[in-house]
């Protein structure tokens, strides 16, 4: 038998061949993972986290409130982000912002939706805290029962209580149980408004199945 | 004159073959770093919580507190006049009561604050430097001012810290977010 016959360049060859396939084979595998997407879950996710960034951003430009009419959607072409934000050193919400969003929804939620670039339903909401039971806020001017809050309902009885705005509960979008959501993601976020803690709850969802 | 021709097949063969081996060993190295730089980085979600709510309590001052129907107690701490907070942030108030030995009054006033602000599946805790003990009852380096344990595990979500100077030492506080 002569000498060097187990490493030969056949082997050699056959090994430098076998080893370029399995990475040629890893490396379309990952492509073809990264071109199918993210899975869906996380994609949700990764969307509802950005929609929240937006909305808890001043928006663009960041005087956007006075440069449409919230009644005419062919005046909104000019924003291209829509946010309840002060400034983006603050964590203070603008009573003007927020009011013109909610005016926004009333008018087309299918036009707020593009204009937050999203393919999935939202539901925003701001609540803050407080007892309704508490002889302060009975005996303050914005008391629950002036804000229609029967004494003993469940409402009552919560420490949350959605934010308002010129009498309007800040609600934006459809809720994801009055759409029959059969997925949804949540993001909470946090701010002021009005001296008092609040927190605007984003909720992106659908009720299509994913196959 | 054969055995020259042999020798010149032979030196022929072992430089394609070498040849192509490196060229082979070059398109794995190039398959493999493509492989690498095509991956995507998943953005972490979820995470800002900590950091606005401190945000929050950094920015808030007592004094928009005081008269506020929403939180009679930081309003009864401030006519109170327990120590001289009327001018400072809510994280600087609640850090001082604390410092200044009104442990109970810096808990219950961080109570009103985020007690039903907090998602009721995430816990919170906010401590301070000073060595005491910590929210979980293990001597630390941190004194825990406030707990609200809801999570049965706790499983870290985020944290975020703010600075105060207190009696000539700059101190963290930390607030802790966990599900």
């Amino acid at each position: 038998m002569a000498k060097g016959q187990i490493w030969s360049y056949d082997l050699l060859i056959a090994v430098v061949v076998f080893i370029f396939l399995v990475a040629l084979i890893a490396f379309f595998w990952l492509s073809i993972s990264s071109a199918a997407g993210q899975p869906e879950g996380e994609e949700l996710a990764i969307e509802t986290s950005n929609f929240a960034d937006v909305l808890m951003s001043p928006g663009n430009p960041s005087d956007w409130e006075d440069r449409i009419d919230t009644h005419d959607e062919n005046t909104w072409a000019t924003i291209s982000l829509l946010g309840i934000m002060e400034s983006f050193d603050s964590p203070e919400i603008s009573h003007d912002k927020a009011l013109a969003l909610l005016e926004m929804n009333e008018t087309d939620y299918g036009a707020l939706k593009a204009k937050f670039r999203t393919n999935y339903n939202f539901y925003v909401e701001m609540k803050e805290f407080y007892d309704c039971a508490s002889e302060s806020m009975q005996n303050s001017p914005f008391n629950c029962s002036a804000r229609g809050i029967t004494p003993g309902s469940d409402e009552w009885n919560s420490m949350e209580h959605f934010v308002s705005f010129d009498g309007k509960n800040f609600t934006l979008g459809i809720n994801p149980d009055a759409g029959n959501a059969r997925s949804a993601s949540v993001s909470n976020r946090f701010a002021i408004y009005n001296n008092s803690i609040v927190r605007v709850k984003v909720v992106l969802w659908t009720n299509q199945t994913w196959q | 004159m054969d055995e020259p021709d042999l020798a010149v097949r032979k030196k022929g063969a072992v430089l394609t073959m070498d040849a192509l081996f490196a060229l082979a060993l070059l398109l794995i190295a190039m398959l493999f770093m493509l492989m690498l730089l095509n991956r995507q980085v998943a953005k972490p979600v979820g995470f800002e919580s900590a950091s606005e709510i401190m945000d929050v309590l950094r920015t808030l001052k007592m004094e928009g507190l005081h008269d506020n129907p929403r939180y009679p107690y930081a309003s009864q701490i401030l006519k109170k006049g327990i120590t001289d907070i009327r001018n400072e942030t809510v994280v600087e108030s609640i850090t001082d009561l604390f410092l200044s030995g009104y442990e109970g009054e810096a808990e219950n006033l961080t109570k009103e604050l985020l007690d039903a602000a907090v998602p009721t599946d995430y816990g919170a805790e906010l401590l301070v430097e000073k060595p005491g003990t910590n929210c979980e009852g293990v001597p630390s380096a941190f004194s825990c001012i406030y707990s609200t344990q809801r999570a049965n595990r706790r499983n870290f979500v985020s944290v975020d810290r703010h600075f105060v100077y207190y009696d000539n030492v700059t101190r963290e506080v930390r607030l802790v977010l966990y599900k």
